[in-house]
């Protein structure tokens, strides 16, 4: 039983048929059975717990939370859930085979993808942050394509879900980089499910609903632009920093576990501030730091710091990455998504 | 039989009280909401003296009736406990009769004698069914379906010193009308019941699909026995006089179910009264009772309309509607933006948010097959990328354009006499194909074939031969299909056409009138001209051509002298193609008078045979329309319009000696004598025998 949490090439290629969808992760109707009744997996999927995977990746604590089911119950179905979920030791071997067929989302642009050692990495958390008009966006409007398309062509064969909470999602984006590709908008434009969010709240309850939704059809990317944009003003001031940390917290949490669940790429866009003390403005370095703290930091994988360059051209830089190392490319923004930057 | 009636309800009534002694405002509800013609008349009147009436008609009659009885006094008991004494002391006395009226029901000599007939139904399948039961032994295992009303959770006591009004029934109506679904008043509507059937049928489907998953628990086992019941019945369904005890038992047991489904629903809304009126008074529907089957069929259509229902309260959690595609949302943005309404032309229909992954791009396997049914194989286009790289795929789509795939099919046989040609390209186009192993080396078949001689003789003849006998790619090449009016175009279709005859190789390419490409090079011609013959000489053998490449060219020509000195070395084998000699020539009649009716004899043959001396193929061909003219031209024009085709006299040796003064041949003996000269000098000098 090989539940991996990376899209593998070989699940893409099997005999996979895509009218047929075989969920990546075991739906949560299978651990039904042995005092396990339907109502009590209505009531998980009413908890947002779509997956077996999403119920052994819970701590108990939390499963105790939801309502009607009982302690007793709970160890019931966690038993269940470990049972048909493989969460042990695996030798690195293994995991490297799986790694080896991890696959990567091209960005458009190949200095970009080279820097990324391939494009946007499934199965993770991305981060990219930037100042406004740096191609955050940009960058998510061409991923939400380029996840459509072919493995060989370096998408994934998936929908694309994109969360937006700050209204800059424009579906005319989407068919000018489809156009790109010579391929039918219209069906592009059908495979991204999109939804704004108004608080953070709404954004955390349009997760439960993204990975009930990626029970049902095959999705690659998950992108929340802007995942920390409402939190900047659903919370203010230091009163209610720990409160509002604990939340992105929660968020970022649901995220990795859609990710590992489903082995979707998930980009998420930052936001930056001004560093107006300390040493870097005194001698105007770069002033710019991203917002959400250690908490957002260490919960996204691979993080992105755009910088605007001369005219179309943005930099990309590594700022932090398991394996990458730290250094910058340059794209620019086309008309027809993010590209090459032309010499 | 008004026997139905009861059956029916008893069940799902002794259900629905049990489910109702815990919870105060329902059985309020149901007081409000029962049927008041059995019960309210009972209290009424003295309702002892009606307990005591329903109690001792008991005996001597049949169970149903029994049953019947038991169940009137049972909510008469209750009812008139509940009013004249404490509600505790009605639930406790409603325990224990319904106790006693469930051991009534799940009798198997008594009312459940419709047992008898789902066994008969089942055979011998399996023996749990002995097990079965009415499921209400255990209401935890009925419970576990129903949700505790919030009241209950608060205060019991609360609960139960509320007055129910008639303004609790509007507000619980108008969140009924809210959540978009039909109103109901009191006095349900006829049109409300298939509603109620859906909602019966939904549970059933839920059910079967559930069933299966459902291991254990008693009340999941005699579900499954409704369940498994019902899926046996349901091909049988047609076939109504055998089945109406088991189609009444399933009403009962969808009765039953219909009521845990109510229940179901309800806990979810909290609002459980409203669905018990309207399943109550489902059940006083004169149509439901007597329309067995009408109703039934309802139950059987909604049990397949609701599956979307169920599923959708499964799935729809919080706002559905917060994720839309992309297309939608361009939709709304453009209404924005322009405060008009857009054209919407949507073919196909709009795919729902969550609908399955279509790849915008198409997949490569559907490339590829839709490549096959253009003619070309797999394997072959996976080689034609790397090789016909570099060229114009316009011209590779003429080119192939130019590819026969057999028509007419002309066998060996066909072609009368010119056996050494015959012999010679079989050796070199059909033998290396059977034995390509043998064919290597030294034995490697030629790359060029040139057939030459006197017009009409059959060298076009052998070319559509080759195309059909060999089973190679057979490229038919002329002048048009290679020249262009653009400068530098007609190398290019040249190059382009050896690319594509590599790559579908083995293949043949066949250049009827070779001198019309491939003229002696000269000073006076056009560069352009020129440039295509090198281009061709170039592919034909030089040095990007491979050893290995299986391809053959084929030139005819009957002007072999004017071909050019480097063309004739790459046309190794230059073969006379001579006219047809005595014994072709009579073959050719025979061949030709085969379809026509003919009094000829073999020495009638002979003799025109012998008379054609010096005619060719085309010749002779022409001779034998000629003469199959004759019989026609001997009916006179007025007899013409009438005559049948039977009445036409067959063709005589006098019709071809006529036409033989017709038709002269073509080829005059000093345009052979070249022919020969040429053979002799360069061809294989075969010539000289035709010679007579």
């Amino acid at each position: 039983m090989s539940v991996t949490a990376t899209a593998t090439t070989a699940s893409i290629q099997g005999d996979e048929d895509l009218e047929e969808f075989n969920p990546q992760a075991k739906l949560i109707k299978a651990i039904e059975g042995n005092g396990i009744t339907a109502g009590d997996v209505k009531k998980l999927q009413e908890a947002g717990y779509y997956t077996v995977e999403s119920v052994a990746y819970t701590p108990k604590k939390q499963l105790t939370t939801i309502k009607g089911l009982s302690e007793a119950k709970v160890e019931k179905i966690l038993d269940a859930a470990y049972k048909m979920v493989v969460m042990g030791f695996k030798t690195a071997t293994e995991i490297h085979q799986y790694r080896a067929n991890t696959v990567y989302l091209t960005t458009g642009s190949a200095e970009l993808d080279r820097l990324l050692g391939g494009g946007i990495e499934t199965g993770s958390i991305t981060e990219i942050f930037g100042e406004f008009r740096t191609g955050k966006t940009q960058i998510c409007h061409t991923l939400a394509v380029n996840c459509q398309l072919p493995v060989d062509m370096g998408g994934g064969e998936g929908k694309c879900l994109y969360i937006d909470t700050e209204g800059t999602f424009r579906p005319e984006r989407i068919i000018a980089v489809a156009e790109r590709y010579k391929i039918s908008s219209e069906s592009v434009l059908d495979n991204v499910a999109c939804a704004r969010a108004f608080n953070t709240d709404h954004q955390t309850q349009l997760l439960i609903q993204a990975s009930a939704m990626m029970t049902e059809s095959r999705y690659a990317l998950l992108i929340v632009d802007s995942a920390t944009g409402l939190y900047r003003t659903d919370y203010s001031g230091r009163g209610e920093l720990s409160a509002r940390q604990m939340h992105l917290a929660r968020f970022l949490r649901m995220l990795l576990r859609i990710a590992d669940e489903h082995g979707v790429a998930v980009v998420i866009t930052n936001q930056v501030v001004a560093q107006v003390d300390g040493a870097a403005s005194m001698f105007g370095g770069d002033q710019k730091k991203p917002i959400g703290g250690n908490i957002i930091a260490h919960a996204s994988t691979t993080r992105l710091y755009l910088r605007k360059g001369r005219g179309e051209t943005r930099v990309c830089k590594i700022y932090d990455s398991p394996c990458l190392p730290e250094s910058e490319a340059m794209f620019s923004i086309n008309s027809d998504g993010i590209g090459d930057a032309k010499e | 039989m008004p026997n139905t009636r009861y059956r029916l309800a008893g069940p799902a009534l002794c259900s629905g009280y049990r489910f109702y002694i815990a919870r105060q405002p329902a059985m309020a509800m149901l007081n409000e909401s029962c049927d008041l013609k059995t019960v309210d008349s009972l209290i009424e009147d003295n309702f002892l003296s009606a307990l005591h009436t329903l109690k001792f008609t008991t005996s001597a009659k049949d169970a149903f009736e029994t049953v019947t009885a038991e169940r009137r006094c049972l909510a008469a008991k209750y009812l008139g406990a509940k009013t004249f004494d404490s509600d505790d002391m009605a639930n406790l006395l409603l325990k224990n009769s319904l106790e006693a009226y469930h051991r009534l029901i799940d009798d198997k000599a008594g009312i459940n004698n419709y047992w008898s007939q789902i066994e008969t139904l089942r055979g011998n399948k399996s023996e749990k069914n002995v097990n079965w039961k009415s499921g209400l032994e255990d209401p935890k295992a009925a419970l576990q379906f129903v949700k505790p009303l919030v009241c209950r959770e608060d205060n019991l006591l609360d609960c139960k010193s509320n007055e129910f009004t008639d303004r609790h029934v509007k507000d619980i109506l108008d969140i009924w009308n809210t959540k978009d679904l039909v109103s109901r008043n009191r006095k349900v509507p006829a049109q409300v019941l298939p509603k109620s059937c859906r909602k019966i049928g939904s549970f059933i489907a839920s059910k079967q699909q559930s069933f299966k998953y459902e291991k254990s628990g008693s009340y999941t086992d005699s579900k499954n026995q409704i369940g498994s019941c019902k899926v046996e019945d349901y091909p049988k369904q047609d076939t109504n006089d055998v089945l109406s005890l088991p189609n009444s038992s399933n009403r009962d047991n969808q009765h039953q179910s219909s009521y845990f489904s109510n229940k179901l629903n309800f806990s979810a809304l909290n609002q459980n009264t409203n669905l018990t009126k309207k399943n109550y008074n489902a059940y006083n529907e004169p149509e439901f009772q007597h329309d067995n089957h009408s109703a039934y069929s309802r139950h059987e259509t909604a049990t397949n309309s609701s599956q979307d229902e169920v599923d959708e309260t499964c799935y729809k959690k919080g706002n559905p509607q917060s994720f839309r595609t992309a297309k939608e949302e361009l939709h709304i943005q453009q209404l924005k933006k322009n405060k008009v309404l857009p054209q919407k032309k949507t073919l196909g229909g709009k795919r729902p948010v969550n609908s399955q992954f279509i790849c915008p791009i198409k997949r490569k396997e559907e490339e590829n097959e839709a490549n096959k049914s253009n003619g070309g194989s797999q394997e072959m286009n996976d080689c034609e990328d790397e090789r016909l790289k570099n060229i114009d795929p316009k011209m590779v789509e003429l080119i192939k354009n130019d590819i026969m795939d057999s028509g007419a099919t002309v066998s060996w046989d066909d072609i009368a006499g010119l056996e050494f040609a015959k012999n010679t390209i079989k050796e070199i186009v059909v033998f290396p194909l059977l034995r390509p192993d043998i064919f290597t080396g030294l034995r490697r078949p030629p790359k060029g074939i040139l057939l030459f001689g006197p017009p009409g003789t059959g060298k076009t003849l052998i070319g559509k031969c080759i195309a059909s006998q060999s089973k190679s790619t057979f490229f038919s090449i002329s002048a048009s299909s290679l020249t262009s009016k653009w400068i530098g175009e007609g190398e290019k279709m040249v190059r382009a056409l050896f690319a594509v005859a590599r790559v579908y190789q083995p293949s043949v390419v066949f250049i009827d009138e070779i001198d019309s490409l491939l003229t002696q090079r000269s000073e006076t011609e056009h560069e352009s001209s020129r440039r295509m013959k090198t281009e061709f000489l170039v592919q034909l053998d030089g040095a990007a051509t491979a050893e290995e490449d299986r391809i053959l060219v084929i030139g005819a020509t009957n002007r072999p002298q004017e071909l050019d000195e480097a063309a004739r070395r790459r046309l190794v084998k230059r073969l006379y193609v001579p006219l047809p000699e005595f014994g072709a020539r009579s073959q050719i009649i025979k061949n030709l008078l085969h379809s026509e009716r003919h009094n000829l004899t073999l020495d009638d043959i002979s003799e025109i045979a012998r008379l054609s001396e010096g005619y060719s193929g085309a010749d002779m061909t022409n001779l034998c329309k000629e003469a199959s003219m004759g019989p026609i031209r001997s009916i006179p024009f007025h007899q013409l319009e009438n005559i049948r085709e039977d009445d036409v006299r067959g063709v005589t040796a006098d019709d071809f000696k006529n036409a033989l003064s017709y038709v002269k041949s073509s080829v005059s003996q000093s345009d052979l004598t070249t022919y020969v000269k040429w053979d002799q000098t360069y061809g294989t000098g075969t010539a000289q025998k035709y010679k007579s």
